[in-house]
């Protein structure tokens, strides 16, 4: 059996019982999560400050203040459903049905076994071999610095994240296929912070033009493609290569809301407008397409394909053969 | 002075490398993908190093190679291939294209300098 490394996790910890507190933070630690702990009102601003959660741990003693207190729980949840709730009970009480639905584990003090458990299956659900999170911060540390060759990389212990929130202005975005694995790499970073990296010297002299956005782009977008390639050259055996596409790192710009496929072709662009016959008055919502066909396009071989094509049916319908 | 084109799509590995290679004594033409490089390669009877990228949209380099050596063949020109790609099947294909070589990126000039030299026949 491969075996498979122990990651941390970052959670916020909310609970006002200072006892309680201390024990979950010595679980927290001895089961690897990294407990933020804060008092009930600073709980928004952290989850703004800290966009890299796996999980919320809270006393079902900060949901009991009347509807005040189920009204915060919900805020939260509202700003972060993507990150699980972990309640402690403190009371016998049945939950109402708007308490449960923040709520995806519940335990009490005297079971932390259930927490542990709950904990294990929900925040580290999946586990990753300890060879190949090695692997991966190798051969990343290794591009980093063919990239930046004037900076000193080094890398934080892994950890997992349940928050989908993306770090900074430019990300890139790459398919990542292999016997065992479908899925993508991406690389997040703040536009600023490359830039002032630039121009600090840390990459090649001269590269990197007049450091526009999209010259950043580019950056990321070569440092994204050559961690995808030594990826590929380690862990995608040579039986997948059969099937194996090209691919090109897509690169988004949030900031000046740039995405680029890595193809100067233009792109087919198609606008929806979705309005209320009855409300003329009312603005349409606009809902836009486009295909970008960045990696292989022949209109040729289209032709061929239609025409051998038979029209598809109606749709909805049974169709017997 | 010899003449390398640099196909890639990357901005960034394009001025990566010819920075490099106008330093040491060579003069370079880009091309940000294969039917680019292509069209350069045809326009351009002084190029004798094609370096090229292997991934890339619209032509990819190993079919810009294929279509160097089929209709481009009377042109005495070196292909190198200059690639995250290190796949057997990939480079074999390109042994059996006509291309001269293969890099794996990270490009490091220091290690490719003499041998492109010696293509060149500097």
């Amino acid at each position: 059996m491969t075996e498979t490394t122990h990651l941390a996790a970052k959670v916020l910890l909310l609970d006002p019982d200072p006892q309680q507190c201390q024990a979950l933070a010595d679980f927290c630690a001895a089961l690897g999560l990294m407990p933020l702990v804060r008092t009930p009102g600073e709980a928004l601003a952290t989850l703004e400050q800290h966009q890299d959660l796996a999980g919320l741990l809270m006393s079902e003693e900060l949901l009991g203040e009347g509807a005040g207190g189920l009204a915060w729980a919900q805020a939260i949840h509202r700003q972060r459903p993507e990150l699980p709730i972990f309640l402690r009970r403190t009371s016998a009480r049945t939950l109402s049905q708007a308490e449960l639905d923040l709520v995806q584990h519940q335990w009490s003090s005297s079971d932390m076994e259930q927490l542990r458990a709950s904990v294990d299956r929900t925040i580290f659900s999946l586990r990753y071999p300890v060879t190949l999170v090695q692997g991966i911060v190798d051969l990343t540390c290794s591009a980093l610095q063919s990239m930046f060759p004037n900076a000193q990389v080094r890398s934080q212990s892994p950890y997992v994240v349940h928050d989908r929130i993306i770090h900074g202005e430019v990300s890139t975005l790459i398919a990542i296929e292999s016997t065992w694995c479908r899925g993508y790499m991406m690389l997040q970073t703040e536009e600023g912070a490359l830039r002032q990296g630039m121009l600090a010297g840390l990459s090649f002299e001269g590269v990197g033009g007049e450091l526009s956005f999209r010259d950043l782009n580019n950056m990321l977008g070569e440092t994204t493609n050559l961690i995808w390639g030594a990826f590929k050259n380690r862990y995608i055996p040579p039986q997948a290569f059969a099937n194996q596409q090209t691919q090109v790192p897509i690169v988004i710009n949030h900031a000046h809301k740039y995405i680029s496929f890595g193809s100067t072709d233009p792109q087919l662009c198609i606008r929806y407008e979705l309005s209320d016959p009855t409300r003329a008055e009312l603005a349409p919502l606009v809902i836009v397409q486009r295909f970008i066909f960045n990696l292989h396009w022949s209109p040729e071989q289209f032709a061929e394909f239609s025409a051998s094509a038979s029209q598809s049916g109606p749709t909805g319908e049974l169709d017997l053969f | 002075m010899a003449h390398v084109l640099i196909v890639d799509d990357s901005s960034t590995m394009r001025e990566i490398v010819s920075s490099y290679l106008s330093k040491n004594g060579f003069e370079v033409a880009l091309a940000n993908d294969g039917r680019d490089g292509l069209e350069q390669l045809r326009k351009d009877p002084s190029i004798r190093l094609v370096l090229s990228d292997v991934n890339m949209p619209n032509m990819d380099g190993l079919t810009m190679a294929e279509k160097i050596r089929g209709e481009l063949a009377n042109k005495s020109v070196h292909i190198v291939m200059l690639t995250t790609e290190d796949n057997p099947a990939m480079r074999e294909r390109g042994r059996a294209i006509g291309v001269t070589g293969w890099v794996v990126k990270p490009f490091r000039g220091e290690a490719v300098l003499g041998p492109f030299k010696k293509l060149c026949g500097l």
